[in-house]
């Protein structure tokens, strides 16, 4: 455990029925996360006056999304466009954004699907264990815990490809 | 430019939600009647009681000032001041009782000043 001059880390996961975020205090520490799920017309507004919330309570040192670059994601545009407004965001609060490309994650993770990679991260964080959303079948949607998973890989994946590099 | 952090740092939500228990089970295992009393001690509205910090302890097996981090350095900064003050007031003392009560501000100094650079190598 540390104290109140940690750096916090925050990843964020948008998906189509709300975010996810894991707040992490260190490798494999995270402190607080949640899925929330935001059932209103405008979503994006929504979801950046709670995602404003989150950074107004704990001051993170840095944000990690996924990296948007064209022809490496296949997001909606209304993800798309909460990615561009993120950005405005943090760069008003003075927070430090990592767009985190997806090869990272396969460099770290290896090529897994999503369910492997909720097993995995389960396994590292074992507070995560009882969220493991069961195995998504072909004509079923994706469960919203699985958010939870993607925003915690973006956090892992930071802390062991890009913190090192940045320490080196 | 980087804003000054005026967080609170409790981590009873985190132990709370690694084992998976909901507010109203924790506040039914703490003996308390709702859950936003747990609601207000997570967030830094409320300071835990004696009774629910050895509770903390006993239910997660973690030191309550590691749970409450902000409310040990708190209680931690006003002692030591409290502690410096009577100990430049036996500055000139004579007598056994003082001396042994200086003694004991030594002994926390020391300590405090110990656990600093300790805190400071790692």
């Amino acid at each position: 455990m540390s104290d109140a001059s940690s750096k916090l880390v925050l990843a964020l996961y948008p998906f189509t029925r709300g975010y996810a975020f894991v707040l992490f205090e260190g490798p494999n520490r995270p402190f607080d996360w949640a899925v929330k799920e935001i059932k209103e017309k405008h979503k994006n507004i929504r979801t950046l006056d709670e995602i404003k919330k989150l950074i107004g309570r704990y001051h993170p040192h840095l944000i990690v999304i996924e990296d948007l670059t064209p022809g490496r994601s296949r997001r909606t545009s209304r993800i798309r466009k909460l990615y561009r407004l993120l950005a405005r965001l943090a760069e008003r609060e003075a927070v430090e954004m990592y767009h985190c490309p997806k090869h990272h994650l396969t460099e770290y993770f290896g090529r897994l699907s999503k369910y492997e990679l909720a097993k995995i991260i389960a396994i590292q964080l074992p507070g995560f264990a009882h969220r493991i959303p069961p195995l998504r079948k072909a004509w079923t949607a994706e469960d919203p815990r699985q958010a939870l998973f993607d925003a915690a890989a973006l956090g892992i994946a930071f802390y062991g490809l890009e913190q090192p590099r940045r320490e080196s | 430019m980087q804003k000054n952090p005026k967080r609170v740092l409790r981590y009873l939500r985190t132990h709370r939600r690694v084992w998976g228990l909901t507010r109203l089970e924790l506040a039914e295992l703490f003996g308390l009647q709702s859950a936003g009393h747990i609601s207000r001690l997570e967030h830094g509205k409320r300071t835990p009681s004696v009774g629910v910090a050895f509770a903390c302890q006993v239910i997660f097996g973690i030191a309550a000032s590691a749970l409450f981090p902000d409310l040990h350095t708190r209680v931690e900064e006003k002692v030591m001041r409290n502690v410096y003050r009577l100990h430049l007031a036996l500055s000139n003392t004579t007598n056994l009782s003082g001396l042994r009560k200086r003694e004991l501000c030594a002994q926390i100094l020391s300590r405090a000043t110990g656990k600093r650079a300790k805190l400071q190598g790692a």
